[in-house]
């Protein structure tokens, strides 16, 4: 009744059958409209999902068809509301509806406009309205408006069972040769050399005895045989990268509050912080303090240890900040003590816990660096997925680029040789000297990365105990040399048999770059 | 006069006239439609349909006066509209007098319209669309109701002289009289070979009729009604926004406003016969083809292809939507 207003007549000059029935035709209207638009948003919901999910299969699209056709049967509620709750029109529009739907031969239109000016009044109009009003008590909306299937519904339902078919089935599955399948390969390819990582450092857990890196190193190698064996999107991907990143992060920092809380992270006032390795100054004061309970278990008992022992074991517990953590000083403070009065059993006990201390507090920075350098693999990981297949491999980190040894396959051979990250050896020198098989710098393709090699303990040989050892840390950057080897031209059958030995053979991975390199300048030359 | 007493009279006039004319009862309740609504009708049918014994029926069921005129090639506008004669008083003056042709009827039937020559045919068009003549520079009012019923044999053509657009334009509708049915045949040889031929009773006055058309123009339409009467009317023209598809191709010329209002009007008697105060658009569908046939001019192709008007019509009424996009 809206549209009257405003035109000097109102609602109240329509007769009230007339107005109940616009009532129920509006109704009527908005809700066959409703259901018609939902039908339609859900149709056009179901069909772009359905293009998205089969796109995947070729681009690499990080929406999910699934996700679409969330969206969109939202989007079709939305509209269901919306239909019903939009006017359907003004009241001479209703009434038009009415006429049409219900047979009226536009009695109620013309018997609105009447009342609303919009037509000019005759002798007639007065028997016009009359005559619509009574239509308008004896019609059927019920009737006119019947419970109907909206058109289109067996077309949407046809193609929402298809998209949710297609994106229950779909994903994961890649056309060869597309992007959508580049990127599922560099998926498992990540996946493979997060198992290696994760190997790695179940390896070094075990081998160090550090706690949280050992529970970590199942759950790296859980998520890597995912990432492998089962048809994971991208976004999936990223997310259960994310997902262990953020657990790793959390086990790294408990690690680290238990260093801090025990001092063992405070760097010393002459060192910069960023240049600060407290396994390093561990490692050192381990040193140290082995050596001194060493010549302090060659004191006889009852006599006094020589000068130099007590003063060294009083600048150790004399150190300031940034030396040795305070229990460990405080060990050391009291076997001086127990030196000074002769009780050499008892300062060999107090240096005993004082090592201790030191090497738990060695194990935990080992436990931090272990799941530090885990953490940044998988972000590694996360981040070459996320820049797709055009992201450089050379990006890696060095450490992410050491391979172990082959293990040992159950049958009791060796496995067949792997490349980095668990791969095929990737086609490198042994078949580019091949005969017949193309040159060389076709075979090698891109040069490899220089050799880099992780740093590797030092420690002094020789036996416990005797003469004065020094040992001091060397801060800096670690200084790149080249393999000197000397180059040699052989033979192919001599580079086969290399490759052969190879990959029988046990070479530390840390040298297995450089037996590669070597052989790779070989080609060249 | 009430929309009842209407509907009352409606009735007893086509009863009346179908007690003589078997059949034809669309062509029949068009006529008094036409009649009612102030027009003038022109029937197109072969010979022996009829159509002059419809319109002589009528005329005797309405108590009007009656006139044929029987087109001929030779025929004079004077042979119709009337002619100054010179007259001689008692006193044995001499003047002029007027003696009034058979237009000066209230139903004339021009049987044959097509046959007399365009300059006669013309001589019909004020009484038509005026309802009065000029003679010799005197206005002559026709006496109302005025209605004129023209047939034409739409096969013989050999010495006829179809008839100028405008001329047909006045023609409210152009109704075709189709062929009885078996049955219908049936009936007309039972009725006209016996003994007795049924007689038309007198059945409404030519006030009767007057009210009758005054209370149609006081059927109400709505906005909507008019808008696609409108809308009908300009899909006919092909240069138009919205003209129908045949008319585009095959048409020349459409329907002029005299159509769309020849329509409403029409429409307008049709809603009181079927009982209603208001146009409906079932009223212009049924009507559009009698009301717009005639006004729709075919271009060369459509001349060549053969294309009947009807179905240009018809094409119009399949492509305008009643309600428009509005709604």
């Amino acid at each position: 009744m809206d549209a009257l207003r405003g035109t000097g007549p109102t609602a109240r000059d329509v007769p009230l059958p007339l107005r109940r029935l616009l009532r129920r035709v509006r109704w009527a209207v908005a809700r066959r409209r409703a259901l018609d638009w939902m039908v339609q948003t859900t149709a056009v919901a179901a069909g772009a999902s359905l293009v998205v999910t089969l796109l995947r299969t070729v681009v690499a699209l990080d929406l999910s068809g699934l996700a679409v056709l969330a969206g969109g049967l939202g989007a079709a509620l939305l509209a269901w509301l919306a239909g019903l709750l939009l006017p359907v029109g003004d009241a001479v529009a209703v009434a038009r509806w009415a006429d049409r739907w219900l047979g009226l031969r536009e009695r109620t239109s013309t018997a609105l406009e009447l009342v609303a000016g919009r037509t000019r009044r005759t002798t007639l109009a007065g028997r016009t309205l009359e005559d619509a009003t009574e239509a308008a008590r004896h019609v059927d909306v019920a009737a006119a408006f019947p419970r109907r299937t909206p058109p289109g519904t067996r077309r949407a339902a046809v193609l929402v069972a298809a998209a949710v078919a297609a994106a229950v089935v779909l994903p994961g599955i890649t056309v060869p040769g597309t992007p959508a399948h580049r990127v599922a390969e560099q998926i498992r390819r990540e996946g493979r050399r997060l198992e290696e990582a994760a190997r790695r450092l179940e390896q070094r857990a075990r081998t160090e005895r550090i706690p949280e890196a050992r529970r970590a190193a199942p759950e790296v190698r859980d998520v890597a045989r995912r990432l492998q064996q089962e048809r994971v999107t991208r976004p999936e991907a990223l997310a259960r990268l994310g997902a262990l990143e953020a657990r790793l992060e959390q086990a790294r920092r408990q690690v680290q509050e238990r260093l801090e809380e025990r001092g063992a992270l405070r760097p010393p006032p002459d060192v910069p912080a960023d240049l600060f390795r407290p396994q390093h100054r561990l490692e050192r004061q381990v040193r140290q303090l082995r050596e001194l309970a060493a010549r302090l278990a060659q004191t006889p008992e009852g006599e006094q240890p020589r000068g130099d022992l007590l003063q060294r074991l009083g600048e150790l517990a004399q150190g300031g900040e940034g030396e040795l953590p305070a229990e460990a000083r405080r060990r050391v403070e009291e076997a001086r003590r127990q030196a000074e009065r002769g009780d050499v059993v008892g300062a060999g006990q107090a240096l005993t816990e004082a090592l201790q201390e030191l090497e738990g507090l060695e194990a935990l920075t080992a436990d931090e660096e272990a799941l530090r350098q885990a953490q940044r693999q998988v972000a590694a990981s996360a981040e070459r997925i996320a820049q797709g297949p055009g992201a450089a491999p050379e990006e890696e980190s060095p450490q992410a680029a050491r391979v172990d040894p082959p293990a040992r396959a159950p049958g009791g051979e060796r496995a067949a040789p792997r490349g980095e990250g668990g791969a095929e050896p990737a086609e490198g020198p042994h078949e580019g000297v091949q005969p017949g098989r193309g040159s060389v710098e076709e075979k090698l393709g891109a040069p490899t990365r220089r050799l880099d090699a992780a740093r590797a303990r030092s420690r002094v040989r020789g036996q416990e105990g005797t003469g004065d050892v020094q040992s001091g840390e060397l801060v800096g950057p670690a200084r790149l040399t080249r393999v000197r080897t000397p180059l040699v031209r052989v033979t192919a059958a001599v580079v086969r048999r290399a490759d052969a030995y190879l990959a029988r053979v046990r070479v530390p991975a840390d040298r297995r770059a450089a037996v590669r390199r070597y052989f790779e300048r070989l080609a060249q030359r | 006069m009430t929309p009842e007493t209407f509907l009352e009279t409606f009735e007893r006039l086509r009863r009346e006239v179908q007690r003589v004319i078997v059949g034809h009862e669309a062509l029949i309740e068009e006529v008094l439609i036409a009649m009612l609504a102030g027009g003038h009708v022109l029937l197109e049918g072969v010979p022996g349909l009829g159509k002059t014994l419809l319109v002589r029926t009528l005329a005797q069921t309405l108590d009007l006066r009656y006139s044929r005129i029987q087109f001929t090639p030779d025929l004079m506008p004077a042979d119709i509209i009337g002619t100054n004669v010179v007259m001689q008083d008692a006193a044995g003056r001499r003047f002029f007098d007027f003696q009034r042709g058979p237009i000066f009827s209230q139903i004339v039937l021009a049987d044959e319209i097509n046959r007399a020559t365009p300059k006669t045919q013309s001589a019909l068009l004020e009484a038509m669309q005026e309802h009065a003549v000029t003679a010799a520079g005197v206005h002559y009012p026709l006496e109302e109701p005025f209605f004129v019923l023209a047939t034409q044999n739409p096969i013989e053509m050999e010495g006829t002289y179809p008839l100028p657009e405008a001329q047909v334009d006045r023609f409210l509708f152009k109704l075709r009289v189709a062929f009885p049915t078996p049955r219908d045949l049936v009936t007309i040889l039972d009725r006209t070979t016996g003994p007795a031929v049924p007689t038309p009773a007198r059945v409404a006055t030519a006030a009767d009729v007057l009210a009758m058309q005054a209370l149609a123009r006081e059927v109400t339409v709505a906005s909507h009604v008019k808008e696609y009467v409108a809308r009908l009317v300009r899909a006919t023209h092909p240069e138009a926004d919205g003209a129908a598809s045949m008319a585009r191709r095959y048409l020349r010329y459409g329907a002029s406003p005299r159509g769309a209002q020849a329509l409403l009007l029409a429409g307008k008697v049709r809603a009181l016969v079927h009982g209603r105060t208001n146009v409906a658009f079932e009223d212009l569908r049924a009507l559009a083809l009698p009301a717009l046939r005639h006004r729709l001019i075919l271009n060369f192709e459509g001349e060549a292809e053969g294309i009947d008007p009807d179905d240009v019509v018809r094409n119009v009424l399949e492509e305008v939507p009643e309600l428009g996009a509005r709604v």
